[in-house]
């Protein structure tokens, strides 16, 4: 289980996240609110890529606040960007190998490949990643969090900047990944976008849960 | 990255040539074998880790310097792996340090480390025990060309095949996917910080152990073993596409030109430099898109 206690966070003297607190047991949590409101720094505070001005985030009990992103990472709570920050001069089977990584490198391209077909991008192995689409790269953004085998994953506006179309495939593997049982904290502008993959709602407004 | 069957043949080729060369030649061959292993050094940096270092004149020249005067104080030739293997880790330390600056940032700051050791290496002058250095350098025994060429060939086998091997790891892997996104390596789970140090340790042991091989063939070094030309060479060199054999080929052309050129005017050779700087950007790009 994860929690988040008293969280806040202060660039300068703008109050970016002021005294968050939420829980996720199981399910999927929808984080809803404005550009600007604080959801992506929430969530990279609970992976660990940004640090709170005071706070604490727990998991399994386990005071994780002070502990790095790549060991947050091998506890199991993994983050994808808003915009895809795929690795550009690798191969699309390179970026997922090198994710699965994390839990050994044992046969990491068959496991990689594996993930690939489940996701429905091995047609794209052996692509270099800066010739991938927007929504290519969405999927591989997924694809790779998947590879770290998770069990909370952290998923910044994963409906940004898509058409329709890819949309739709994006909101598929979510509901699959769901059904698979993990659990996830996924950020919008809208509810609506979120409605039939989050189990649960709250909405953020400048920097406070509303 | 291109692939083996072409990169060693032309790896052997480079490294039999010299032994049907007359004396001259197969000198030159011998530097540029080292200038070679010093470019294929720095680039384990600069392609696997994405940092452009203009302060490899940091292991590799004080290498050469503190070999040189290790030697004056009556050390054996053999204990100089010792002293490479120090400033390798010295030089690791500080590349690691400077590579927590963003990357522009580190390529001014890795120069300047070049530039104040090329400024002090002309003080370091101990009166009483004759020790005079300064601007006239210090030597060392001069060893047979030829026992230099074969330390020089196996140094650029070494580093060659580590490449290679590294390129195909999943070590090199991991580095690679720092070099491209250090935010994205994170939050898959890559300890950069471990990551960056151990890239920079890599980089700094075999351009120690080059300087090493340096002195041995010229058997004396002065300040301008820290010259910006120096600094700057890995970087021409490494200038064109294409896999671990490129970066060697371009310290054979670069040695190779620099001695034709230097035979119209002294220092001519660096009109070459400049003109290759201007084009770096233009040629870098297509050097990326090929890795």
């Amino acid at each position: 289980m994860l929690i988040v206690k008293e969280v806040s966070k202060t660039y300068n003297s703008h109050v970016v996240l002021k005294e968050i607190n939420l829980e996720l047991k199981k399910g999927v949590l929808g984080i809803v609110g404005p550009n600007g409101s604080g959801k992506s720094t929430l969530l990279k505070i609970i992976a660990g890529l940004e640090k709170p001005t005071c706070g604490r985030v727990l998991f399994r009990d386990k005071d994780i606040t002070k502990l790095s992103a790549n060991k947050r990472v091998e506890y199991g709570i993994v983050y994808t960007f808003q915009i895809p920050k795929p690795f550009y001069r690798l191969t699309v089977l390179e970026n997922v190998a090198v994710s699965c990584m994390v839990r050994g490198k044992k046969g990491v391209k068959e496991r990689a490949l594996k993930i690939c077909r489940m996701i429905g991008i091995e047609h794209l192995a052996d692509r270099k990643a800066n010739v991938l689409s927007q929504g290519e790269l969405k999927l591989l953004e997924l694809t790779k969090v998947i590879a770290t085998e998770p069990e909370i994953i952290l998923l910044d506006e994963p409906f940004a900047a898509l058409d329709k179309e890819n949309a739709r495939i994006v909101k598929d593997r979510l509901l699959e990944f769901k059904r698979m049982g993990y659990k996830m904290m996924i950020t919008a502008h809208r509810f609506r976008i979120l409605k039939d993959v989050a189990d649960k709602f709250i909405e953020v407004k400048e920097g406070r849960i509303r | 990255m291109g692939k083996a069957w072409i990169q060693i043949p032309i790896l052997a080729i480079l490294l039999i040539l010299p032994l049907f060369t007359n004396f001259y030649y197969f000198w030159l061959f011998t530097l540029a074998s080292i200038f070679a292993s010093y470019t294929l050094s720095w680039y384990l940096m600069e392609r696997f880790c994405g940092r452009t270092s203009l302060g490899h004149t940091l292991p590799f020249g004080l290498t050469a310097y503190l070999s040189a005067i290790a030697y004056f104080f009556g050390y054996p030739l053999q204990f100089l792996p010792i002293i490479a293997l120090i400033v390798a880790l010295i030089s690791a330390i500080i590349f690691y340090i400077t590579s927590m600056l963003d990357r522009v940032k580190f390529v001014f700051a890795t120069f300047l480390y070049g530039v104040l050791l090329w400024e002090l290496a002309p003080f370091i002058v101990l009166k009483k025990d004759v020790l005079y250095g300064g601007e006239e350098g210090f030597s060392i025994t001069l060893l047979p060309t030829q026992t230099v060429y074969v330390f020089s060939s196996a140094l650029l086998i070494v580093t060659f095949a580590f490449s290679f091997i590294l390129h195909k790891s999943s070590l090199g892997l991991r580095m690679m996917a720092v070099r491209d996104d250090e935010e994205a390596a994170l939050a898959i789970g890559i300890d950069v910080k471990w990551i960056k140090l151990l890239n920079s340790f890599l980089s700094s042991l075999f351009t120690s152990f080059v300087g090493l091989v340096y002195i041995l063939h010229l058997s004396h070094v002065d300040p301008d073993v820290f010259s910006v030309e120096n600094a700057i060479f890995p970087f021409i060199a490494s200038v064109f596409a294409g896999g671990f054999i490129t970066p060697v080929l371009g310290s054979y052309l670069l040695i190779f030109a620099s001695n034709a050129l230097n035979t119209i005017s002294p220092q001519f050779h660096l009109v070459l430099y400049a003109l290759l700087l201007i084009v770096s950007p233009k040629l870098r790009r297509f050097s990326n898109a090929d890795s």
